[in-house]
């Protein structure tokens, strides 16, 4: 890759993982949606979140960066707490919006959506954060949004509004958005589920080639196949637990948890998950 | 202020809120006869119907109806027509009226799903029958709510009719404010009735649309 | 007909036209700012506020304008405030078009999608921000056609003025109704300027439009 999207040195072997999930929990009302869920992703790790719709699976991606609160638990970015300070005497307090904010910068999120700003066209979309939220300078941001939109083949359109593309081009648009603020961390939400069929290829290549550069990824997915040639790590997730977590290969090929081993049968005979 | 003035206070009032229900009443049932026939023109209509129609629409939805009042209450007579005060206003505030509530019922009518004119037809139902048996009762559920809103305005409008001499809620409230010295809260108190039956309007108007939206 | 009659009164009816802009001008100005008040108040996360703000609503929604101008005119000196005609129109055409006004910006707000809060959230803007370059822009574009329209109700309801005798247009052609005997001219007069005005509003407002297009994603 011709542009460095991420800002830190990228290292497959860092000791201290740049994500640490650590009995997290969350209840909407009475029902308990996360439970306990401790996870770690490493610098380069490219982390699928699979299992059956209402597993939480979202729910814990919207942790990281904190468009949803948890309630127990602490997930730490970098060694820096997401969302809230825990005092030394235990209790929690939520971070200042100024904070929450800035963590955000440093992580980009995908939508399942694409949730692309309709009043701006394509290069503004790419444009609008990095300036309004690092006060960068024109020229430069320009520059780097051109080559990401290059880079997701869509450069002929930076003058397009979003209602003009398509569900695919839209989203590649909005991977490019999420990268124009160089995140350390990219979440992607079942990116590819709102997308016509024929439409999905184009999406999952992009991610495929972003893996390849080495970007960290957390992706929530029910595309089994793309997870199993993206992923360096894939975890299953059911009723808000997680269950089983592995390298692809031991997650497809021997599941160990009779649930995950239910789910991947059903997912074999070809059930629509 | 005495209790017994109170009392007799609040009577004269409800007696110019009596006439300005009267009057609204009366606006109501013209603006709705020739607004549904509008509508009507505007959707179904030949070309030239179907274009006096709309032109009448801009008209009436472009001109203040306090000159509509004036002018037609100070001119009629001049052309030799003689009418009372309250069949004036009852006519002038009906046919302005009537203006929105086409636009009202334009819309509940085109929001009738074509399928049920196909249904209809295959039926065999004439176009007639088909329209005042399938269309018209789809149309008149969904009107309900915008058709309470035009009452209101229409309501709260019926107050113009004291700037030319009509006697009503408005009216009744200055008198009492002449009489009394008591001007604030003569036309609070004016205010009050307009706003139980404003209100209860607007309440009765909400309820249905949500009741309408579970549907 | 008598339209010379018209003619030679076309400058005392073009001045009463005048202040009908002036009125329904000033009127504009203050609902859109008291608009923004009663939007925030609704909005409020603080039940106190929204109760406020709703309550303001419902009684400048459900009581008559002409009601309005006469307790500001006519009550408000007895308590010692005393208001030009002018003034107390414009006062009460502003309070109650605010009502109507922040409804309508309330409703332009939420019907934006709240996915464009969170999508402007995750790039790292702060609230206040999400809200000035991704939300109000869009919702912007969305209150252009019916605030043209409260523009255009606004304009037909500064003929009330003529109520407290503020020298509009309507006022103007009461005034040469006494002088004359033409009643039917006159007003067809004032009714046809009264039209001019409200297409001038509904032709800006199909430009306007135009210029921004409402666009959506998605």
């Amino acid at each position: 890759m011709s542009e460095p999207v991420s800002s830190e040195p990228v290292s497959r072997t860092t000791d201290t993982p740049l994500v640490v999930i650590d009995r997290v929990g969350k209840s909407f009302g009475r029902v308990e949606v996360l439970k306990d869920v401790s996870l770690t992703v490493a610098a380069g790790d490219v982390l699928s979140l699979i299992g059956p719709s209402g597993s939480g699976k979202t729910t814990l991606l919207r942790c990281v960066n904190y468009l949803e609160s948890y309630e127990r638990g602490l997930i730490t970015i970098a060694g820096e707490s997401v969302g809230v300070d825990i005092r030394p005497d235990g209790s929690r307090r939520r971070k200042a919006d100024r904070e929450i904010a800035a963590l955000r910068a440093q992580v980009g999120m995908v939508f399942q959506h694409y949730n692309l700003f309709p009043h701006l066209d394509v290069l503004e979309n790419l444009t609008v954060a990095p300036r309004r939220v690092r006060n960068e300078a024109d020229a430069p941001v320009r520059e780097r949004a051109m080559a990401l939109l290059e880079r997701v083949g869509l450069a002929d359109k930076r003058n397009r509004y979003p209602s003009e593309l398509s569900g695919g081009q839209q989203q590649r648009v909005a991977i490019a958005r999420a990268l124009t603020m160089q995140p350390r961390l990219l979440l992607l939400d079942e990116v590819t589920s709102a997308l016509d069929p024929e439409l999905v290829g184009e999406v999952l290549d992009v991610i495929l080639s972003l893996a390849g550069d080495g970007i960290t990824m957390m992706i929530v997915t029910h595309e089994m196949a793309f997870a199993r040639e993206v992923s360096t790590s894939v975890a299953f997730m059911a009723d808000g637990v997680l269950i089983e977590k592995g390298p692809p290969g031991a997650i497809f090929d021997a599941p160990r948890h009779e649930r995950l081993c239910s789910f991947m049968q059903r997912y074999r005979s070809g059930h629509r998950l | 202020m005495t209790g017994a003035m109170l009392l007799s206070t609040g009577q004269y009032l409800a007696r110019g809120a009596v006439v300005t229900v009267g009057l609204s009443l009366g606006m109501i049932t013209v603006a709705t006869c020739f607004g549904l026939m509008l509508a009507v023109l505007r959707l179904y209509g030949v070309g030239p119907l179907r274009l006096a129609a709309a032109v009448y629409g801009l008209i009436a939805r472009g001109v203040p109806l306090l000159v509509l009042l004036i002018g037609s209450y100070f001119s009629l007579p001049y052309l030799g027509i003689d009418l009372p005060l309250w069949l004036v206003v009852v006519l002038v505030g009906g046919l302005y009226f009537a203006a929105y509530m086409a636009e009202v019922f334009r819309a509940a009518l085109a929001a009738v799903p074509r399928t049920q004119w196909d249904a209809g037809r295959a039926l065999g139902m004439r176009r007639l029958q088909l329209f005042t048996i399938v269309i018209l009762p789809q149309a008149s559920r969904l009107s309900i709510p915008p058709f309470l809103n035009v009452v209101l305005v229409a309501v709260k409008n019926t107050s113009l009719v004291s700037a030319i001499g009509g006697w009503e809620l408005v009216a009744a409230g200055r008198e009492i404010g002449e009489r009394t010295m008591e001007i604030l809260p003569a036309y609070l108190a004016v205010a009050a009735f307009y706003f139980v039956i404003c209100f209860t309007l607007s309440q009765i108007a909400r309820h249905i649309e949500k009741k309408m939206r579970h549907v | 007909m008598d339209f010379a009659f018209i003619k030679t009164n076309a400058p005392f009816l073009l001045d009463g036209a005048t202040m009908t802009v002036a009125l329904a001008l000033g009127a504009l100005i203050g609902a859109t700012a008291g608009g923004a008040v009663v939007a925030a108040l609704t909005m409020s996360r603080l039940a106190p506020l929204r109760w406020l703000g709703l309550a303001f609503v419902e009684v400048m929604r459900n009581t008559p304008i002409l009601v309005q101008i006469f307790v500001l005119y006519f009550g408000m000196p007895t308590l010692g405030l005393t208001l030009s005609a002018f003034a107390s129109a414009v006062l009460a055409m502003s309070l109650q078009n605010s009502a109507y006004v922040g409804e309508i910006y309330r409703a332009g707000l939420e019907s934006i999608h709240p996915r464009q809060r969170e999508a402007a959230l995750a790039l790292g803007m702060m609230p206040g921000q999400a809200l000035r370059t991704i939300l109000l822009p869009q919702a912007l574009r969305r209150v252009l056609p019916p605030l043209g329209n409260q523009f255009i109700i606004i304009i037909k309801d500064t003929s009330v003025a003529s109520t407290i005798a503020v020298a509009e247009l309507t006022q103007a052609g009461k005034l040469l109704l006494d002088r004359s005997a033409a009643p039917y001219e006159t007003f067809t007069t004032v009714a046809l300027m009264y039209l001019g005005m409200s297409a001038a509003v509904a032709g800006l407002l199909k430009v306007a439009e135009f210029r921004f297009p409402v666009r959506v994603s998605q």
